[in-house]
């Protein structure tokens, strides 16, 4: 596993990776951030000290909330669920992010255009 | 510290389970310890940085942030090490005169008397005396108080005026005793330290005399000798039983009540003079029982009072109590000046926190540019008040600091400078509420000097402000803001100006009443003539014949004599007086000061005689009684008629005497209260054992003292004198107090106007910095120096014209609470008031003058291209 063929996120995009994560259920910090890694087969590298802050946000945006919980391994840990607005934001998000690959791709992918004069 | 959101630990918490989760995972990868704590620690990055960044917006890491905040202030104040040192020593020089002046208000007002449950103390004063002073009162009156009353506990009756010769080791010296009736240690609460109090048995005349040591007396003078109970001492050559000591704890009474503080207590014997009703020479104080007020008290002796009127008419017809807690009376005299005092000293204050407002403003004006970067690098408003506030603290602490130590010496320069108003409260001195109390003025320095420029910065934008360029965004607000500081501090310097004024004028009106004799080049000293060896009246008199012949002689002495009680010493003996064909109702008979004195005192103090003559030697109760009179009492007696020749009736001697001479008025309190009635008899017919030399001459005082000293010990060996001292320094004595006043609230006027007289200049002259273009452009256009000068001259006088407005307002409404302290001017003078306003716009012209004869000289071309 060496970071060099790994991806650094897009700006913004780490929120609706959050999201997404916590669509199947209430998850603590490092289960997110592990879901997301081992989702995007390792290929997307989460900055652990950065998702606090993001998780900040979203909880102070009221996308999502959080509690303490235990984990697996019996030790104190706060999990975070998507609310409401969370699953709607989420929805907009993703409906956003594939338009704008699909425009980003037809735009890599588009043959040269005749000049028109 | 949680501000907003969740606090900080469960943030730390929440870090250190992600941490921990990841290092188990690395142990189950078959990773170390230690590898697997690392490894975790490396994936997750720097925690410390990951908090940091989640402080920004909420766990407020509110004392890392203080730590931030102040060294960047002391940074800033380093930077203009100049500006930093005069501000702190503004504010160390107001600072330490509010916590000097707290100081005494402490120890006056705040603090109590250092008695066990002081409140329960009462003075008892007679009243009803024609002149309508308060009175002393009768030891029998006192006797009939004491086993009537319910409501109080105890009352005793005391005098301090007895300095004996204390013979100890053949060293005499005197000292100052206290005479008290037994019960006067259980109404102090006072147990001894060694042997015991008073008996009721040691008040009977015959019962051999007891004496009681104060605990410096016994450690000073009897090396504190475990051993001395019991011991004989010689107290105006009569032996006298040692029969306790009081502790150091033991306070004496203020000295106000008594004539110095005393060092002996000795039982006040029954038999002195104390089976008379009208021999009022005592003062009472008692303490109430728990839960009766002092008006309750009154009521109640206010009954016995009249039913003693009606059972002996000839000596209490018109006769009262009047009961006066003690603390109340102690502070009758000082409390409006203290009061005053406090409220100029904080007006000073003010005055300077506005100067310092404004000097803040202008920085802020100029630091705009490091605020804007600031703001737009991410600081939150809320840190950049936290950031100017800082400095204002900072600066308000060094200020407080160094001001507690000015303060220190204040106190010292203040007990000293206002030992006679101050006389009854030794205890003067900075203590835990005066540390507080500094403590809660420097918070309030602070936040005033510091909000003015916060507050300016909350109407500013940072985009604003660094779009703006050079222009100063906000400076409109702040030049308003620097307006209004100006105007209130010309109005608290108005105010304090009228204050002080009002204070001079008074004080000069004093010094301008004729006083109706030559106080200069007479020097006094007392001589108190022990009753054992001088028995007899005639003996006393022959003493005093004796030495005044001796003063006489001195080389360099004009003329010597000697009187009982001199003028304007705040002291009086009154004697009741009749005469033919006038009935006064009983009780109501006028009642004269009375002095006793040899023939010169008219010559040596230049009294004028206006009708009939002095005494003379012959005057000496062989032939015809005479005695001489005031003017007052001449036109209180014979209105209309020729007083000499005339008779009168004195209570004193109950006799008639010849009214020979009418002598012009003197104040036998001080100036400042209303003129009394005045008589005289020789000395030569009425005896008397305690007397003051009068010695009028044109030697230095150490000198001429010491040729007294010299005749009285040739007079009669064993005698001292004590409290010799210029007859000017007697009479400065009764304006003691309004000198030490109006010195310290006229330095508090200096300082204000001073203060406020800089306040303007700076404003004026950073007006004129800021509208250095707008000049350039008017003279470009063809303005004249004039009208740029009267610009600039008017700008300065418009503020000054609103401040001394209001001040003169509020000086009207508060100059009222002066009039216990005025006198021959009324709180309204309109002369003080048009000076204070006068001054004030003298120094409102000169203080914009020099800022706007620089506008004057402002070249276009450069000012133009100013910025």
């Amino acid at each position: 596993m060496t970071h060099d063929n790994r991806l650094q996120l897009l700006p913004g995009t780490l929120e609706m990776l959050v999201l997404q994560t916590l669509v199947f259920g209430a998850r603590h910090g490092h289960g997110i951030a592990t879901t997301i890694e081992r989702t995007s087969d390792d290929l997307l590298l989460i900055d652990h000290g950065s998702l606090y802050p993001a998780l900040q946000r979203l909880e102070r945006a009221g996308l999502i909330s959080s509690e303490w919980g235990t984990s697996d391994n019996n030790r104190r840990a706060r999990y975070y669920k998507l609310t409401r607005a969370g699953r709607k934001k989420l929805a907009d998000e993703t409906g956003k992010w594939d338009k704008i690959v699909r425009a980003v791709k037809g735009v890599l992918r588009a043959k040269p255009e005749e000049e028109h004069a | 510290m949680k501000w907003f959101g969740r606090p900080d630990r469960e943030y730390r918490e929440e870090l250190e389970a992600h941490i921990q989760i990841e290092e188990r995972e690395n142990l189950e990868r078959g990773m170390s310890p230690s590898e697997a704590r690392q490894a975790a620690l490396r994936k997750f990055g720097n925690a410390l940085a990951v908090r940091d960044n989640l402080s920004e917006s909420r766990p407020f890491h509110f004392w890392q942030t203080l730590h931030r905040d102040m060294l960047y202030s002391i940074r800033v104040l380093k930077r203009s090490p100049g500006l930093t040192a005069t501000v702190v020593l503004t504010l160390a020089v107001c600072i330490g005169a509010n916590a000097a002046i707290f100081s005494v208000v402490n120890a006056v007002l705040l603090r109590s008397l250092p008695f066990p449950q002081p409140e329960q103390l009462v003075l008892l004063w007679g009243t009803g005396l024609a002149l309508g002073q308060r009175s002393q009162v009768s030891f029998t009156d006192m006797a009939d108080w004491r086993h009537e009353s319910k409501s109080l506990e105890e009352i005793v009756a005391f005098q301090g005026w007895w300095n004996p010769t204390l013979n100890w080791d053949n060293r005499p010296e005197h000292v100052a005793a206290m005479q008290v009736s037994d019960g006067y240690f259980r109404v102090m609460r006072g147990a001894p330290l060694l042997g015991r109090v008073f008996l009721p048995e040691d008040q009977v005349e015959g019962h051999s005399r007891v004496v009681i040591l104060t605990y410096s007396l016994w450690h000073d003078h009897f090396q504190a000798d475990p051993q001395i109970v019991g011991k004989t001492i010689q107290l105006d050559s009569v032996p006298h039983i040692i029969v306790g000591v009081m502790p150091a704890g033991f306070h004496s009474l203020p000295p106000s009540l008594l004539t110095r503080s005393p060092q002996l207590y000795v039982p006040l014997a029954e038999a002195y003079d104390n089976t008379q009703r009208s021999f009022t020479h005592l003062r009472a104080i008692g303490r109430l029982k728990p839960g009766a007020s002092p008006e309750q008290a009154q009521a109640e002796l206010s009954v016995i009072a009249d039913r003693q009127a009606r059972a002996n008419p000839d000596s209490n017809a018109s006769r009262g109590v009047h009961i006066v807690p003690l603390q109340a009376d102690v502070l009758r005299n000082i409390r409006p000046a203290v009061l005053v005092l406090q409220c100029a000293v904080l007006a000073v204050l003010l005055i300077a926190c506005a100067n310092l407002a404004n000097l803040a403003l202008a920085r802020s004006g100029a630091r705009q540019k490091e605020i804007a970067l600031r703001a737009a690098l991410g600081a939150s408003r809320f840190r950049l008040l936290g950031q100017l506030l800082m400095e204002s603290t900072l600066l308000s602490i060094a200020g407080g600091t160094l001001g507690l130590l000015l303060a220190y010496w204040g106190v010292t320069l203040l007990r000293k400078a206002g030992s006679s108003m101050l006389l009854d409260f030794p205890a003067i001195s900075i203590d835990w509420s005066v540390l507080l109390a500094t403590g809660g003025i420097v918070i309030l320095t602070s936040l005033i000097f510091g909000a003015a420029p916060a507050l300016s910065l909350s109407s500013t934008s940072a985009d604003e402000c660094l779009k703006s360029g050079t222009r100063s965004a906000g400076s409109a607000s702040r030049s308003k803001m620097r307006r209004l500081l100006i105007v209130a501090e010309v109005a608290l310097s108005a105010v304090l100006l009228v204050g002080s004024g009002l204070l001079l004028r008074s004080f000069v009106t004093i010094l301008e009443v004729n006083p109706g004799f030559d106080a200069r080049n007479v020097f006094t000293a007392e001589i108190g003539l022990p009753e054992a060896k001088y028995p007899q009246r005639r003996d006393a008199v022959a003493f005093f014949i004796r030495l005044i012949a001796r003063l006489k002689a001195l080389p360099g002495v004009e003329s010597a004599s000697a009187v009982s009680v001199l003028p304007e010493s705040g002291k009086a003996n009154h004697t009741g007086v009749r005469i033919a064909g006038r009935v006064d109702p009983p009780g109501q008979e006028l009642a004269p000061d009375v002095a006793r004195i040899t023939p010169d005192y008219f010559r040596t103090l230049r009294i004028p005689l206006l009708a009939g003559r002095a005494f003379t030697e012959q005057d000496d109760g062989a032939h015809d009684l005479v005695a001489v009179i005031n003017q007052t009492l001449a036109r209180n007696l014979w209105p209309n008629q020729n007083a000499v020749g005339q008779k009168i009736w004195t209570g004193s001697g109950r006799t008639w005497r010849t009214v020979v001479g009418v002598v012009d008025d003197t104040y036998q309190y001080s100036r400042d209260s209303p003129k009394t009635m005045q008589l005289y008899v020789p000395h030569a017919d009425n005896g008397g054992a305690s007397m003051t030399v009068l010695v009028r001459t044109m030697r230095s005082p150490d000198d001429i003292a010491q040729d007294i000293r010299t005749a009285v010990s040739q007079t009669d060996p064993e005698q001292a004198v004590f409290d010799a001292a210029t007859m000017e320094s007697v009479v400065g004595n009764t304006v003691a107090t309004r000198r030490f006043t109006l010195f310290i609230t006229l330095s508090f006027a200096a300082a204000a106007l001073l203060l406020a007289g800089i306040g303007l200049y700076g404003v004026v002259a950073y007006g004129v910095a800021e509208k250095t273009r707008e000049f350039g452009v008017r003279v470009a256009l063809g303005a004249k120096r004039w009208d740029v000068l009267r610009l600039v001259l008017v700008e300065g006088t418009q503020l000054v014209v609103v401040g001394l407005a209001a001040g003169l307002i509020a000086a009207l409404a508060l100059t009222r609470f002066l009039s216990s302290l005025l006198f021959g001017v009324k709180p309204s003078d309109v002369g003080t008031f048009c000076g204070v306003g006068l001054l004030l716009l003298t120094v409102a012209l000169v203080a914009s003058f020099i800022p706007a004869r620089r506008a004057t000289r402002i070249d276009p071309a450069v000012a133009l291209r100013y910025e």
